[in-house]
């Protein structure tokens, strides 16, 4: 039924009304409506698991989304193509990294197929390419290996890279 | 704002990262990153070797890191023509360790090591078969049919190869439900209709063909 709304909550008490069909792109809450009978009307869907922000940008992500067509059920063997992310979602994803990793914890929670696609694609594009350490100052990770163990994948890649 | 670091994330969500990336990428830079990121990887098990992406002094490397049965997707069409892809792979891997392939990936029925690897590799998982080849011997398709025949296979995907069922016949016993095949006689057509019972999707790329009876 079109028009129709429903309340989603985030875990610090915001309420967000959200269109139904639009809300369904999360396949957690598809199925509390369907399965477990929830109405549509009154109830509040509370969501402990997503703080106000990131639910915002969830809600506006899965609006813009709202007419695609659902993806497909077996992907298994797709060509990993890190460039078909669209113009509109590249801006939407232009966040500071703590806010990309939420929504990739919200788009899973939620179960959103898009958008944890979409999202760890992201995140995949800023480690293609680099260097470990490239990827250790990307991602502020500390260099916790001994020098032995250094040493030791240092030789392993370079005799590698010669043979 | 939020300071969430990618080391906060579950494994589960860097495991779906690593989807998104390539072996090389995830053997030689993710697994050197710290410690954390080694056992990470060391606990991912669902890499999909694309070989033509890799070079064949890196596969080495990636042969030395990675045990056969974290792999579920293997690709062995393109990269390597000069010497075969399936030779180079052959050398750097036990193709009878891949217990946990889902889906196969090759070309060229006349490269050394094809009926071998065929003949050899593990379907108990196996969903997705893919060879782009334009000739199949008649041996090698009788490989093929036991591999339809043996296996839940879902998925067989021959894009290059014309079926004409003069001397093979498809077999009654398949689960195939995806079907591409580059053409078809209309004997052939029938034929394959009439056997796979689970069939959803068939796609003759250069349409039927007149019931020539030639060798397949």
């Amino acid at each position: 039924m079109a028009g129709n709304k429903i309340k989603l909550q985030s875990n610090d008490g915001d309420t967000f009304d959200v269109d139904v069909e639009i809300a369904k792109q999360s396949a957690t809450i598809k199925t509390m409506l369907e399965d477990l009978g929830m109405s549509e009307e009154d109830d509040v869907i509370p969501l402990p698991n997503v703080n106000s922000a990131i639910l915002k940008k969830v809600i506006q992500w899965a609006t813009h989304h709202k007419d695609d067509p659902p993806p497909p059920e077996d992907d298994e063997n797709r060509e990993k193509n890190l460039s078909d992310i669209s113009s509109w979602d590249q801006d939407f994803l232009k966040v500071d990294q703590g806010t990309l990793f939420e929504l990739i914890l919200a788009a899973n929670y939620l179960d959103i197929k898009g958008l944890l696609d979409v999202t760890c694609k992201t995140v995949a594009n800023m480690i293609k390419g680099r260097t470990p350490e490239e990827i250790r100052r990307q991602f502020n990770i500390k260099n916790d290996f001994t020098p032995q163990e250094e040493e030791q994948i240092k030789k392993e890649n370079e005799w590698c890279e010669e043979k | 704002m939020s300071n969430l670091l990618l080391m906060d994330l579950p494994t589960e969500m860097l495991h779906r990262i690593f989807d998104e990336l390539d072996v090389y990428t995830i053997i030689s830079s993710v697994r050197v990153v710290c410690r954390q990121l080694r056992d990470t990887v060391n606990s991912y098990n669902r890499f999909k070797l694309k070989f033509s992406s890799i070079e064949e002094s890196r596969l080495k490397l990636v042969s030395r890191h990675i045990q056969p049965s974290n792999v579920i997707s293997l690709d062995l069409a393109g990269g390597h023509n000069d010497k075969g892809c399936i030779r180079v792979f052959l050398q750097n891997f036990n193709i009878n360790q891949f217990n946990r392939l889902r889906s196969l990936t090759i070309e060229q029925a006349n490269n050394i090591g094809f009926a071998d690897l065929l003949s050899n590799v593990s379907t108990d998982l196996m969903f997705s078969l893919t060879i782009n080849a334009r000739i199949l011997r008649p041996d090698t398709f009788s490989i093929i049919l036991q591999l339809i025949i043996g296996t839940k296979l879902r998925k067989l995907n021959l894009n290059s190869f014309t079926y004409k069922p003069t001397i093979v016949s498809w077999p009654i016993q398949n689960t195939l439900e995806q079907l591409t095949i580059g053409g078809c006689s209309y004997d052939g057509y029938r034929l394959i209709v009439a056997n796979s019972h689970g069939l959803r999707k068939l796609i003759i790329k250069n349409g039927l063909m007149s019931g020539v009876s030639e060798a397949v």
